[in-house]
């Protein structure tokens, strides 16, 4: 047991490397700074600001970065969208779930715009529409994740949004809500921290957390 | 010296043809890829209502694009041929292609469906405190009443 732990360590270990060696000849530095100067950009316009971040770029990676770093950068959780969307979620079902599904989901584009908060599944929305606007190929994923880890004979009910992005023909996973900060619970202050980890994650790694049904 | 007629009629007569050709060439493309002036009415599909502020936009030229009026109207200011394809986005409303055709002609319609996303969330936490039920209900009413 002890050997296959000390194994799968190891060959996740040189996974991560071999996955973030994909773009170990791209400098992302250029990205970051773009994105990094590209402040208080209106959300009303989301094809002018994917221009804006990577219309000077030239490669797939240096734009979905400059994108990804923006997000993270820009946009907050939101506590209390968050604990009323779980606390509905648990209240709710069937037809009156859907319908104050609905009412959510207008009440998240709207926050989202005129705040500049949100909730898990509008970071992957932004993401998403930014990558679109830039000519990339960019999904939201819906499933399971476990911050502590995934306990395959618990799976819980879907509660995460996260994205795959096509870059150079290849997948990649990545995870902007968890890669722009964390929540104080006590405070109930959202602390900018950027996470680097969840950026075009190792499937190894990535599923240790998060679960795609 | 006089010049050589018998070499210089045929030089002639080629130009002749080749300007004809050119002509009726361009004719022929121009006949093919008619322009058109689009213009119409962005709406939501859901309640009908129209969406002032939608940007539309030329897919292969980004840079040329317009904003749907106060009552959802557009006017594109570029004539289009077809197969050229224009964007539509709203945050919130799915974003949407219109592919121009040889029949693209008077109003386009565009109606735009809600987004509708799983709302969903899990995010890292610092620091958990103990579970605080009568806190979570007050937050829901402030929010509700916005």
């Amino acid at each position: 047991m002890k050997c296959s732990v000390f194994l799968l360590f190891v060959f996740g270990w040189i996974s991560v490397w071999s996955q973030r060696s994909d773009f170990n000849c791209t400098n992302f530095s250029k990205a970051d700074s773009i994105a990094e100067h590209t402040t208080a950009h209106s959300l009303t316009n989301l094809k002018a600001l994917a221009d804006r971040l990577t219309g000077s770029l030239p490669t797939e990676q240096e734009k979905f970065r400059a994108i990804y770093k923006w997000v993270c950068s820009n946009i907050e959780a939101d506590y209390e969208l968050l604990t009323l969307n779980k606390y509905k979620r648990t209240k709710l079902k069937g037809e009156r779930f859907a319908k104050w599904n609905i009412k959510f989901n207008k009440m998240i584009f709207r926050t989202l715009v005129q705040e500049h908060k949100t909730i898990c599944t509008g970071y992957a929305y932004l993401v998403r529409e930014l990558c679109y606007h830039a000519g990339l190929s960019c999904v939201i994923v819906n499933g399971y994740a476990r911050p502590a880890g995934i306990d395959s004979t618990a799976i819980g009910p879907t509660n995460h949004s996260w994205n795959n992005v096509l870059l150079n023909n290849k997948w990649y996973l990545c995870d902007a809500t968890w890669s722009s900060g964390v929540f104080n619970v006590r405070s109930e202050q959202f602390i900018k921290k950027y996470n680097d980890k969840f950026f075009l994650t190792d499937p190894l790694v990535f599923y240790q957390t998060h679960y795609n049904p | 010296m006089k010049k050589n007629n018998a070499t210089f009629a045929p030089t002639n007569l080629l130009k002749i043809v080749m300007i004809n050709l050119f002509v009726i060439f361009m004719g022929a493309q121009t006949f093919a890829q008619a322009s058109h002036t689009i213009r119409g009415i962005v709406t939501s599909a859901d309640d009908n209502q129209p969406v002032p502020g939608a940007n539309v936009y030329l897919k292969s030229l980004s840079s040329v694009g317009t904003f749907s009026d106060a009552n959802g109207k557009f006017e594109f200011p570029r004539a289009l041929k077809a197969g050229e394809v224009l964007v539509f986005s709203f945050i919130g409303l799915k974003t949407m292609e219109y592919v121009v055709t040889e029949q693209s002609e008077g109003l386009v319609a565009i109606a735009m469906p809600f987004d509708a996303l799983q709302m969903v969330d899990e995010i890292l936490t610092e620091d958990e405190p103990a579970h605080k039920p009568g806190s979570q209900k007050r937050l829901h009413k402030g929010r509700l009443n916005r």
